[in-house]
């Protein structure tokens, strides 16, 4: 494609459309885990697929759905793989001493390798106008992205735990600094470590030749985390202001006979304190991030742009949470098609050229699934 | 109807559509691109093909071998000439999951086949996962946390060491008694709470540490019956591994739930965990509890004498600020047992 005519031309937009609804996957989730719950989860790939195939075919581009090409059968050998890695890391963990240190080791060596396959097997099944997907880093990228931050988590900790003496079973001053400063490096370079896993992700999308590349820098990241930390520390104080005021009024803290007034009060503050530590956070960081990462994710031919509004999307999490605790879960196939619709219809694909002009590069992949099974069985998130 | 339909046709080398006329015949698939320059006629047979789903939104996409496919160009269409022409595509599950009485009858199956697995599976295969731990780690797990509790909760006993004698040998003949083919090893410790609130208290260890509390052994003075009581319910979660078996059960139960809601959240996933966990816990008292009738009557203690123990324990509880609502935080919790009364009839009935 000549790239100097196509600049020269406005671009074309074309939005994202998600058609799934909620009583449709409410329906599919449910036998989805009736299968899996009677086969002891040997039926987990088929669901997956399942799932997969609705979301799929219900998002639309161009005016084309998407599809997703993985073979149940061929995945049910990752599943088996990654399930027995689970177990060994969960008894592993549950054990003292080496066993934890070594389940931690391994789970840091091989977080990365499970990454990168999971990316390389979800794109290669993913496609679009008969084109499949291909993600183009390697492996070594994904270890150059992700093994620094995790060894900053880990290796404080893993250090104190060896220096403590046995006698007095207390880390000794060294360790607990050790760990104080481990943290805070972590806190202080997680937008960092961030923005190098995402850029790792979003220079590497592939399809039909097209490689995307991620523009957005480091400091705009750390610009997204200080502001929430801001609104985090506004809401408490928000909160310490009322709660005081109430306390003054002597609504709380009177002992005994538990009134109608008090519980009312009570669940209103806990309804409050669910929205402001866990929701508002959690909605700002994931609309911000999204339409910081997706809107600078492109190249001269093709672009994203993601416009996702932070209000609507904040009550639409907050009607989720209270509808799955009123329905006792009941309602969470629905929140998840609403919150896939949320994000997915904030975003538009910008081409310059002709959406027709697309050509497949590389021959037909293979990847293994056991990534992607690991990615959903240890709640990895490939941001995807 | 005419027997074709057009579709929009991808040869999976470029992104450009074309159109394409499908026709079924000798039980394969005939797609015929249309238009200018377009690719050459061909036919796949039926047999390898996975139709597409049918959704009220979505798409119908087909994938046909060697990279190619085919997608909708009107869904009513392409749904009406798919079940003319080829028949029946979707499976017995599709079906299920396509009427709202399929799925009705799936979530009665669903709920039933959670409960007989919460019920009768995952204790039984937990009792499996124990028996393959080595006691190796219970007796690794116990002696950290009875080390992490003498660092915060705990301070040596007050009690004169006659006292503490006597109730060892009694209760090591209580359990020969019991178990004359041999117990598991146990081992009784006695400490006091560095708070007060801490009470009457009692707690088994994972590899057989029974912690008692002074405040537990002064709560009926002169009556010994009572706390070999306690000390019987005690050896029972130490003999059955129920700290073990616990921690396999947590972990399993944590895994069903990450799988069933994977998709985003851990604030919600986390509260059917802990509901499980406590279920499995009261289970457990209850099993205790029965060890606990069983050694009293091998040593020919009446079962009553825990009555007794647990209307001293309500009394006790009065006495404390916070009142009943308030259960012990270690070990012998009593927030987390089954409800008092129903114990106190439990044991009675046992001295009948």
């Amino acid at each position: 494609m000549d790239i100097d005519t196509a600049a020269a031309t406005a671009p074309e937009r074309h939005p994202v459309r998600f058609t799934a609804s909620g009583s449709e996957y409410f329906r599919i989730w449910i036998v989805n885990l009736l299968l899996t719950v009677v086969t002891l989860g040997i039926y987990l790939p088929w669901a997956k697929v399942r799932k997969l195939k609705y979301f799929y075919a219900n998002t639309w581009v161009g005016g084309d759905a998407l599809d997703f090409h993985g073979e149940p059968a061929r995945m049910l050998r990752g599943t088996l793989i990654a399930g027995v890695f689970l177990i060994a890391y969960l008894v592993a963990g549950a054990f003292s001493g080496w066993a934890e240190l070594l389940a931690a080791v391994a789970f840091v060596g091989l977080w990365p390798a499970l990454f990168h396959a999971s990316l390389r097997f979800r794109l290669a099944n993913t496609s679009w106008r008969g084109l499949r997907f291909h993600f183009a880093g390697d492996r070594a990228g994904a270890y150059g992205a992700m093994l620094p931050p995790l060894m900053l988590a880990i290796l404080p900790l893993a250090l104190a735990g060896l220096t403590v003496d046995p006698g007095s079973r207390k880390p000794s001053p060294l360790a607990s600094g050790l760990i104080g400063f481990g943290m805070l490096a972590f806190a202080a370079s997680f937008p960092f470590f961030l923005w190098k896993l995402r850029r790792y992700q979003h220079d590497h999308f592939t399809l039909g030749g097209l490689q995307t590349r991620l523009t957005a820098r480091a400091g705009s990241v750390y610009g997204v985390f200080l502001r929430m930390l801001g609104l985090g520390i506004l809401a408490f104080v928000g909160m310490a202001l009322v709660f005081g005021l109430f306390a003054s009024l002597g609504l709380i803290g009177r002992k005994a006979g538990a009134s109608v007034a008090i519980l009312t009060l009570l669940g209103l503050f806990a309804i409050g304190g669910v929205l402001l530590f866990n929701i508002l956070p959690q909605s700002y960081l994931q609309v911000r991030l999204q339409n910081l990462f997706w809107s600078a994710t492109g190249n001269p031919v093709l672009r994203f742009d993601s416009q996702m509004k932070l209000g609507p999307y904040i009550g639409l999490q907050l009607r989720n949470f209270l509808l799955i605790f009123l329905t006792l879960g009941l309602y969470w196939p629905f929140a998840v098609v609403h919150t896939r619709r949320a994000r997915l219809e904030a975003v538009t694909l910008e081409t310059r050229g002709s959406l027709d002009a697309l050509t497949r590069t590389g021959g037909q992949e293979n990847p293994a699934a056991v990534g992607d099974m690991a990615a959903d069985l240890f709640g990895m998130d490939i941001g995807l | 109807m005419s027997e074709a339909l057009e579709a929009r046709y991808f040869d999976g080398l470029s992104s450009r559509p074309q159109r394409a006329r499908l026709a079924i015949a000798d039980a394969r698939l005939q797609v015929t691109p249309l238009g200018d320059g377009a690719a050459t006629p061909f036919a796949v047979p039926l047999a390898g093909l996975r139709w597409p789903e049918r959704t009220r939104h979505g798409g119908r996409l087909l994938a046909l071998p060697g990279g190619a496919s085919l997608q909708a160009q009107d869904v009513t269409q392409w749904d009406a000439w798919v079940a003319q022409q080829v028949g029946a595509t979707e499976s017995r599950v599709v079906r299920a999951q396509q009427s709202w009485r399929g799925v009705a009858v799936g979530l009665l199956l669903l709920l039933a086949a959670v409960g007989a697995m919460y019920q009768w599976g995952l204790p039984w295969a937990a009792r499996g996962v124990t028996a393959l731990v080595p006691h190796r780690v219970d007796a690794l797990i116990g002696t950290r946390t009875l080390a992490q509790l003498d660092d915060t909760m705990l301070r040596p006993s007050a009690l004169p060491v006659a006292d503490q004698e006597r109730l060892r040998r009694t209760f090591t003949r209580m359990v020969e008694a019991a178990h004359p083919e041999g117990a598991p090893p146990w081992n009784l410790q006695f400490r006091q709470g560095r708070d007060k609130a801490l009470g009457p208290n009692a707690l088994a260890l994972p590899g057989g540490t029974i912690v008692l509390t002074d405040a537990l052994v002064q709560l009926l003075p002169g009556d010994d019956d009572a706390v070999l009581g306690v000390l019987a319910h005690e050896f029972g979660h130490v003999r059955l591994r129920h700290t073990m078996r616990q921690l396999v059960q947590a972990s399993a139960v944590g895994f069903a739930v990450s799988v069933a809601f994977g998709d985003f959240g851990t604030l919600i996933g986390t509260a059917p965990v802990l509901l499980a966990t406590l279920g499995y816990s009261r289970d457990a008292e209850r099993e205790a509890d029965e060890e606990s009738v069983r050694l009293m009557r091998a040593a020919g203690i009446s079962p009553r004498a825990m009555a007794g123990f647990f209307e001293a324990i309500e009394r006790w509880r009065g006495t404390q600020p916070g009142g009943r609502a308030q259960g012990g935080s270690i070990g012998m919790a009593f927030a987390t047992h089954p409800a008092t009364a129903e114990r106190i009839a439990f044991f009675k009935a046992a001295a009948e």
